[in-house]
């Protein structure tokens, strides 16, 4: 059995070495993406970056069944994938004297690459099980902004000491590797993801009142962000901006959404050249109950909105994460490093195929699906046989939703 | 005095500074230098309180470093973090009334030591990321573009000033058990002239499960490690208690600073989200086993209203 992980090829010979359940074992579908997922360690090279000083672990059932591996080069990575075959392969993104060492404290951590990790969330109407094009693409667009709007132009984090991988399922893992983010602690890591997700956010601090009384009269101005901005101030009048260039219709459903009247709405948009202008020069007493529209922008304007941003996997150094360009044992799809460029038109049904979607095998699906892969639709009934493209074929054993004939 | 010693004698956290003792070391410690040190604790402390125009000074020699560091391991014998707060904040207000006086290059050169990143840019000053995080500062509210945060002359000592206090209030790198006996023995007198934080706090904030010993425990300040579950309990017992949130808020910022400052800061925010979180979920009780897990208590309490309620 070439899953079993038994042999210490590895400096740790302590760590707990668990073996995938025998009724797993021994099933011939787990045997044909063994043999399907060793085939493409034999013609794949996974390449890491400062090897030696990384943690490893693996997973056969689970994600992670093994960790505190570690390995002295490129080569003996590269023979662990082809003779222990996991399914999944994770690193840690902090770089250790002792990688192997355990406890943890004993691996003499040395520093840590920066890491964001953007999931699907599959709580939506009509969500696919099998592969679902909505979740994808939510998460890509969100992948898109954290990386424009935040780490580039907030951050000013190095396009070039940035890198993406689609996580090989439903996610995006953005890697950051500059020498002196390395070195931040876990708290100020924090405070980049709280930045991003714009939670907890007290958007109040934006603003400040003042009361002036004229000819007996109590006026109250209201200064808030202001084109001279930075950071969130300069977010949140951007997209205030955004709502007042939308055409009528959408401009009055967005501040009826924010909790204005009818009437309230119409009048802004009437007003809204001369609303438009004291804006941008941060008066905001110039539009009616400005507390509205930024309580509305909050909703939308930071990251993790509509999908999740795992905060633990930023915060905890100790975490592994998916090794880049390795294979993802729920899809059998490839966790592929991405230029920006190939981001912005990235579809993993597609561009992150490890099987051949010529070759066929024959499959008896569980349930019934129906689902888009691999450029083209596929319909499966319920108990009953398919020949189907084998990456289609892998995507539904790895996701136990097929038998094998 | 060059600029070197002027700026070795007037910050304490300078590279100049640590230089100045590694070099001179405290010498042979006199009653006379405790004596003195306790003098200038307190009335750092007491400028630190005070609701009265501060009353500053610059230091003209190397005295001053030898007292910062014999008060700090006396403040370390105490095991009152409330005074080393006080202190770290009285002595954060000195530097930054010396900071406000230095011309634009001695600015610039005690600070680029806080903040290597630092730059001067027209009438602000450029900080990076690391840096700007590095204190007690949220970055959600920064004026942040292309990963500098720019800010003015004011708020850059305002800034370095909080930094300054947090370091001069961080006791954990002095180990108690190796000070000289001398230092041990006058710790006992420094100790009773301190202000006490909680005894003041619970005069205000009286409440049956405030009142309890394993509260006025956790109020006075946990170390690393067990300060969320702290103002998690804090937060239940402000609940409990009746506190409104604003009330129990001005308690928990208390409580944030009677915590031990350490490598790994302990923002308000993340106290005040647990106070947040516990005033959104009102049937959440106290758990004093909880407390016990997580090292809060070392035992149960006489009177316990919780044990009360289990025994009823």
């Amino acid at each position: 059995m070439i899953f079993l992980d038994s042999a210490a090829t590895t400096k740790d010979s302590s760590a707990p070495e668990a073996a995938a359940p025998k009724e797993f074992e021994r099933s011939k579908e787990h045997d044909f993406i063994g043999k399907h997922f060793q085939q493409f360690y034999k013609t794949h090279q996974v390449n890491v970056p400062s090897v030696s000083m990384r943690e490893f672990g693996f997973g056969y059932e689970k994600k992670i069944d093994l960790r505190h591996k570690s390995f002295q080069s490129q080569k003996e990575l590269q023979e662990y994938f082809v003779s222990k075959v996991p399914l999944y392969a994770s690193y840690s993104a902090a770089f250790y004297e002792y990688p192997a060492a355990r406890p943890m404290s004993a691996k003499n951590f040395l520093r840590a690459e920066l890491i964001f990790d953007l999931d699907a969330s599959p709580a939506h109407e009509g969500h696919n099980p099998v592969m679902c094009s909505h979740c994808q693409e939510s998460v890509r667009a969100d992948v898109i902004r954290l990386l424009e709007d935040f780490l580039f132009a907030d951050f000013g984090f190095s396009k070039t000491e940035t890198t993406v991988n689609f996580s090989g399922s439903k996610g995006y893992h953005v890697h950051v590797a500059t020498e002196a983010l390395m070195q931040l602690s876990s708290t100020q890591r924090d405070q980049l993801v709280e930045y991003c997700a714009g939670l907890n956010v007290d958007f109040n601090r934006f603003f400040t009142v003042q009361r002036h009384v004229i000819n007996h009269r109590s006026i109250e101005t209201i200064s808030g962000p202001s084109t001279a901005s930075a950071g969130w101030a300069k977010r949140i009048l951007d997209r205030a901006l955004a709502i007042l260039a939308l055409p009528e219709d959408e401009f009055v459903a967005k501040f009826k959404a924010a909790g204005y009247t009818k009437k309230q709405a119409e009048t802004i948009f009437a007003n809204k050249d001369y609303v438009t202008e004291q804006l941008s020069q941060g008066r905001w007493s110039a539009i009616e109950k400005p507390d509205l529209l930024v309580a509305e922008i909050a909703k939308t304007a930071g990251i993790g909105r509509n999908v999740s941003l795992d905060r633990a996997v930023t915060t905890d150094m100790s975490r592994l994460i998916r090794i880049p360009d390795t294979l993802h044992g729920d899809t059998g799809l490839v966790a592929k490093t991405l230029s920006l460029s190939e981001l912005s038109n990235f579809d993993p049904t597609t561009s992150a195929l490890a099987f051949d979607m010529k070759k066929t095998e024959k499959v008896i699906a569980l349930d019934h699906y129906d689902f888009y892969f691999g450029g083209s639709s596929h319909v499966l009934e319920k108990e009953k046989l398919a020949e189907v493209p084998l990456a289609v074929a892998m995507l539904l054993l790895c996701k136990k939703k097929a038998l094998l004939l | 005095m060059d600029l070197q010693q002027k700026i070795a004698f007037n910050y304490f956290f300078s590279r100049q500074a640590r230089q100045y003792l590694s070099e001179q070391g405290l010498g042979t410690i006199a009653n006379s230098d405790l004596e003195a040190a306790q003098d200038f604790c307190l009335r750092l402390i007491r400028n630190a309180q005070a609701k009265v125009p501060f009353q500053p000074w610059v230091a003209q020699d190397g005295d001053e470093l030898k007292w910062i560091a014999l008060s700090r391991m006396l403040l370390s014998q105490s095991g009152n973090p409330f005074a080393a707060r006080l202190f770290g904040e009285g002595l954060a207000k000195l530097c930054a009334y010396r900071l406000g006086l230095e011309d634009t290059q001695v600015f610039a050169a005690v600070l680029t030591q806080l903040y290597p990143t630092l730059k001067a840019d027209g009438d602000k000053y450029a900080l990076g990321i690391a840096d700007y995080t590095s204190g007690q500062n949220e970055l959600v509210y920064a004026p942040l573009d292309g990963g500098k945060i720019f800010i003015g002359r004011d708020s850059l000592i305002e800034m370095a000033s909080r930094l300054a206090a947090s370091r001069a209030s961080d006791l954990s790198g002095i180990d108690k058990a190796a000070l000289p006996p001398l230092i041990t023995e006058f710790a006992v007198d420094f100790t009773a002239a301190l202000p006490s934080s909680p005894a003041l706090m619970m005069r205000q904030f009286e409440g049956k499960f405030l009142n309890q010993g394993c509260m006025k425990k956790i109020l006075a300040g946990v170390g690393e490690g067990k300060r969320f579950y702290g103002s998690m309990a804090i937060a239940i017992a402000c609940q409990k208690d009746g506190l409104s949130k604003e009330e129990a808020s001005a308690l928990m910022r208390q409580y944030v600073t009677n915590c031990q400052r350490s490598s790994h800061e302990f923002r308000e925010s993340e106290a005040l989200a647990s106070l947040d979180w516990v005033y959104k979920h009102p049937g959440i009780n106290l758990s004093c086993r909880k407390l016990l897990q997580q090292g809060l208590i070392d035992r149960y309490c006489d009177g316990c209203p919780q044990t009360k309620r289990k025994a009823e």
